[in-house]
């Protein structure tokens, strides 16, 4: 006989999706970190990206009970809480080098096969 | 040239209200498609060049794209941020859940996010960003 226990099922749900929100975290932190790497201009900024931004760049997966959240991002240094923002979007003087949004939302198909354990 | 380029020019550009609140370059209202602005325009200024994301959105039977654009507002820091801020709510207004008439494509749904704060030294900054599916006619 079939019992169906919700919350069984619930509990490994969530324990799937975070192992392979893990996956997904670390394959989009990789892909926004070529993306950045890639980055020729300008050639001044070089060794802030390569070097500062691409090391605090990194993702974590946060487990709640209904839900499990994958962040991508560039962590806030003692100096800065918005490494990596002007690159994103540009500014009034230095043209846009998206590399975090494009690391998802271009990859969106993977990252749900990533997210189905496929 | 992009999908959205001249369809973002033509309804930014369109718009009297927004118009009036931007500076002119070369006669025409400061609204740039190249990315920096000219060195030489006066502020306040908008800037969108080129999709952030580009991604295919196709179903079984038909055809499009999932995209996703910045428009960049630039202003004078003078200590009051109103003139950024209504020219940021104007572009939002122009382009959030509106027909965007694309050669070849039928509009399907757009959004705008924010607009979030891009403040310079100098300048006051606010971003908005569109994303729209566009699917083929």
């Amino acid at each position: 006989m079939l019992e169906w226990d919700p919350s069984e099922f619930k509990k490994k749900l969530i324990s799937d999706l975070a192992e392979n929100g893990e996956i997904v975290g670390k394959f989009v932190e990789n892909d926004a970190r070529q993306r950045l790497l890639a980055i020729k201009d300008p050639k001044w900024g070089e060794a802030y990206r390569s070097k500062l931004v691409a090391r605090l760049l990194s993702y974590e997966v946060i487990i709640n009970s209904n839900e499990v959240v994958i962040n991508v991002g560039v962590r806030p240094s003692s100096t800065s809480r918005r490494h990596g923002f002007y690159i994103e979007i540009g500014t009034k003087k230095w043209p846009a080098h998206p590399f975090l949004r494009p690391a998802v939302f271009m990859n969106a198909a993977k990252i749900v096969a990533l997210l189905a354990g496929k | 040239m992009s999908i959205l380029t001249s369809a973002i020019y033509d309804r930014l550009s369109g718009d009297a209200t927004l118009t009036a609140m931007l500076a002119t370059y070369k006669g025409l209202p400061a609204i740039f498609t190249t990315d920096p602005a000219p060195g030489d325009t006066g502020l306040p200024f908008i800037v969108t060049a080129g999709e952030v994301t580009q991604a295919p959105s196709d179903t079984k039977t038909t055809r499009g794209r999932s995209l996703t654009r910045d428009v960049r507002c630039y202003a004078k820091a003078d200590g009051s941020a109103v003139v950024i801020e209504t020219i940021a709510e104007c572009v939002y207004a122009l382009l959030h859940r509106q027909m965007l008439p694309i050669n070849g494509y039928q509009w399907v749904i757009s959004n705008c996010a924010g607009p979030i704060v891009a403040d310079e030294k100098d300048f006051y900054g606010r971003i908005i960003s569109l994303s729209l599916v566009a699917q083929k006619e």
